[in-house]
């Protein structure tokens, strides 16, 4: 990831265009000049108090007339823009020594040449706006240490004024040195004065008012780590160690909505840039002493722009940030209504779609995670506040070698956990959630790897509203096959499975003869026969050699049992009961019994 | 009386009413408020030499391009400056051309072709490499009425020049 060059110009070649169409000699020319000599009191005061000079010299000292020769500065003809106006391309630069305007240091010139096949008309800055008069595009003249591999080239159309040496901050300079003393003193009232601080010196050296980061929101501020120069675009820092850095643009706007430099500190770095190239993100922090709480803060001109901090940060570093699972984050930290904790919103571009995802950092249930389709189903069950409660796993993979993924949750009531849930994915199954003692039931039964399978329901509540359930079913490659149940009523829960639940269903389940189910599937013996039984609120289920579901019911199933049920003389029942005539009867091992 | 000055690799053999000097400025540090951004290193600058060649007196100057000369400069006056760069500038596409212009004629100025344009003055640029060393020559005619007089001299200095190759080249 690399770190972004702070942002330096924008396109207002037009702009330039349109003042100089402008009639300069308008009746704001009396009000601007006033307006200079002010200008100068505060800029230079002493030079303008005790010396000789007009108030023109001080504010843009010597050889401010066209009839000079020199060029004039980029700031007074680009809007206030201290950089090349489009069409121009840094030519060269030079250098005076010692001087004031950069605190004694060497201030560096910077000329704007033409790009070849622009067209600029020799000219004079004639606004009264300004008393730099200076020529525009006229002195065919080149410095010669920036963009070499440019060999063709107009005139200088302006010059850029910084403190910081060219070849830091622009790559296509080299550092091969030129002074000329002569232009110590040149300056213009829409440059910085004589040593203001050193980050407004930088802020100048960006661009200025004019620039990228635009006019400045507030002066310069200071913090508990250093400096900072609130500007309409972005942001400046002076911080120690890291010197000058920069947060802009979107970034710069969420960093404001975080809460700015007193809420997440500050960035030690420029903006920079992700791994996929797409996306920028930055690091604030408040160091103090060794204390450290970062916020990591992104912008996806696709996804949006979120931060992460805290617990949350540390699982997402974990999870390989932005690159990983949980793609960029989207917010904010955002408060839960039960006051047990934060969450943050996550997207990620997968293949043209956009996949959602959300960590939840909680007091009780801790500081997981979940995405994809699984977050989907979570949200459409209210998330944190609908059954399931927070999650307390991020997605894994189902066991047995079997396809699909799952999460687990807890439900938490009165800051604490009161059940655990979970939501499946298989292809086969779909994806659905299960919880409380019915999901302990289906654990007990070993899960998606035990007879149930996958469920295939949300829990469901009866038409009577006496119980609920969750009806599962096993995979057999990407097919559903065997399906099953489990009912919880009364605080119990019963799974009905496989032949059983089907021959359960096909006598309309619990609205059926039999009822709810009162006990799982045991497993018998009549004589030397093994067989297995369910019962039922009024029958039972039986399965053996001779038939693998056979249902009894009512009076039938009660004049069964009173003769002694399988392992009376009746036996083990051949079919379920069938109705004829109005009277229900069943084919048992060594008979028929019928009811009434 | 011809004078021959030599240094820095850089020899001129003067003609008579010529004089010169061949300078090589101690780099400056970039201090007091200048820094470097985060992450930046803060190199300090390249120098390297620069010759100055007249037909008048010149003053002493750090300018390599002869900025307090210039404004001295006579109708009859004219100053050649022959400004090294920074070995990674040689054979650029702007320092491309392979040899220092021995004859220079009056089309080859243009009274814009200036640093700064004072009136009267003309100028001729060109970015060269030679000897494996990148060079600007620049010269400025205090009147560019005397074009074809001031060029002929011109041309008489630009043959008295010998760049040497250097260990650095």
């Amino acid at each position: 990831m690399s770190e972004l060059t702070p942002p330096r110009s924008t396109s207002l070649l037009r702009k330039i265009g349109d003042a100089l169409a402008d009639n300069r000699f308008s009746r704001r020319g009396f009000f601007t000049r006033v307006a200079v000599v002010g200008s100068a009191l505060s800029l230079d005061p002493i030079s303008f108090a005790t010396k000789p000079a007009s108030a023109y010299d001080a504010v843009c000292g010597t050889d401010a007339d066209c009839a000079a020769g020199y060029t004039v500065f980029c700031c007074t003809i680009n809007n206030g823009g201290n950089f090349c106006p489009d069409g121009s391309f840094l030519g060269g630069w030079w250098k005076a020594d010692n001087s004031g305007f950069c605190c004694g240091g060497p201030r560096y010139y910077l000329d704007c040449n033409v790009s070849c096949g622009v067209s600029y008309s020799c000219g004079c800055e004639t606004s009264p706006d300004t008393c730099d008069n200076r020529k525009i595009a006229c002195n065919q003249f080149r410095y010669g240490q920036c963009n070499l591999e440019i060999d063709c080239y107009g005139p200088v159309l302006c010059r850029v004024i910084t403190c910081t040496p060219p070849w830091v901050f622009d790559s296509s300079c080299t550092s091969s040195s030129a002074t000329d003393q002569n232009t110590a003193s040149h300056t213009a009232p829409c440059l910085p004065g004589q040593c203001p601080d050193p980050l407004t010196l930088h802020y100048y050296d960006l661009g200025g008012p004019g620039g990228a980061y635009g006019p400045e929101v507030a002066g310069v501020q200071t913090l508990p780590w250093g400096t900072w120069l609130q500007l309409a675009h972005g942001a400046l820092f002076d911080v120690y160690p890291a010197g000058f850095t920069s947060t802009f643009g979107a970034l710069y706007a969420n960093y404001l909505a975080l809460g700015g430099p007193m809420a997440v500190g500050v960035p030690y770095s420029n903006d920079k840039v992700c791994v996929d190239g797409v996306g920028q993100y930055n690091i604030y922090d408040r160091v103090e002493g060794s204390a450290s709480n970062p916020t990591l803060n992104y912008w996806n001109p696709n996804l949006g722009s979120g931060s992460v901090t805290g617990k949350t940060l540390e699982l997402f570093n974990l999870q390989d940030n932005e690159t990983g699972p949980f793609g960029y984050p989207v917010s904010n930290r955002t408060h839960t209504s039960d006051g047990t904790g934060v969450y943050t919103n996550f997207s990620k571009e997968t293949g043209g779609s956009i996949r959602e995802g959300r960590i939840y950092q909680n007091a009780v249930a801790g500081t997981f995670g979940i995405y994809g389709t699984i977050f989907e189903h979570y949200v459409a069950l209210r998330a944190h506040n609908g059954p399931l409660g927070y999650p307390t796993s991020l997605p894994q993979a189902v066991g047995g070698g079997q396809k699909g993924h799952f999460a687990t949750f807890a439900k938490i009531v009165d800051r604490q956990s009161d059940y655990e849930a979970a939501i499946y994915f298989n292809p086969a199954t779909g994806t659905w959630s299960v919880l409380g003692p019915i999901l302990d039931k289906w654990r007990s039964l070993g899960a998606e790897t035990g007879e149930l399978g996958f469920p295939t329901s949300d829990q469901q509540t009866t038409t009577d509203a006496l119980a609920d359930y969750n009806t599962f079913a096993t995979v057999a490659g990407d097919t559903p096959t065997g399906y099953s149940a489990i009912y919880l009523k009364g605080g119990v829960a019963y799974a009905v499975i496989g032949a059983f639940y089907s021959r359960w269903s096909s006598l309309n389940r619990e609205a059926g003869p039999l009822g709810y189910p009162t006990g799982d599937v045991t497993s018998e013996t009549a004589g030397s026969t093994p067989y297995t039984q369910q019962l039922f609120e009024t029958g039972a289920i039986y399965g053996s050699q001779y038939r693998a579901a056979a249902a009894l019911s009512g009076g039938l199933y009660t004049k069964y049992i009173a003769q002694g049920g399988p392992a009376g003389s009746l036996g083990l029942p051949l079919t379920s009961e069938f109705t004829s005539g109005g009277v229900t009867s069943a084919t048992f091992q060594n008979g028929t019994l019928s009811s009434p | 009386m011809a004078r021959t000055l030599s240094a820095h690799g850089i020899r001129a053999d003067l003609p008579q009413g010529w004089e010169g000097h061949i300078t090589l400025l101690a780099p400056t540090s970039p201090t007091n408020a200048a820094r470097a951004p985060s992450g930046a290193l803060m190199q300090t600058e390249t120098t390297r030499p620069f010759a100055h060649f007249a037909n008048m007196a010149l003053p002493p100057s750090t300018d390599a391009f002869g900025g307090a000369a210039v404004e001295r400069l006579g109708a009859e006056h004219t100053l050649v400056c022959l400004i090294e760069y920074s070995a990674e500038c040689a054979g650029t596409a702007l320092f491309s051309r392979h040899r220092l212009p021995r004859k220079l004629t009056p089309r080859d100025f243009h009274r814009r072709a200036l640093q700064r344009t004072i009136p009267g003055q003309a100028g001729s640029q060109t970015f060269l490499t030679e000897a494996g060393r990148p060079f600007c020559l620049y010269v400025v005619v205090g009147s560019y009425l005397r074009l074809s007089t001031l060029s002929r001299q011109i041309t008489t200095v630009l043959r008295g020049i010998q760049i040497e190759r250097t260990s650095s080249s």
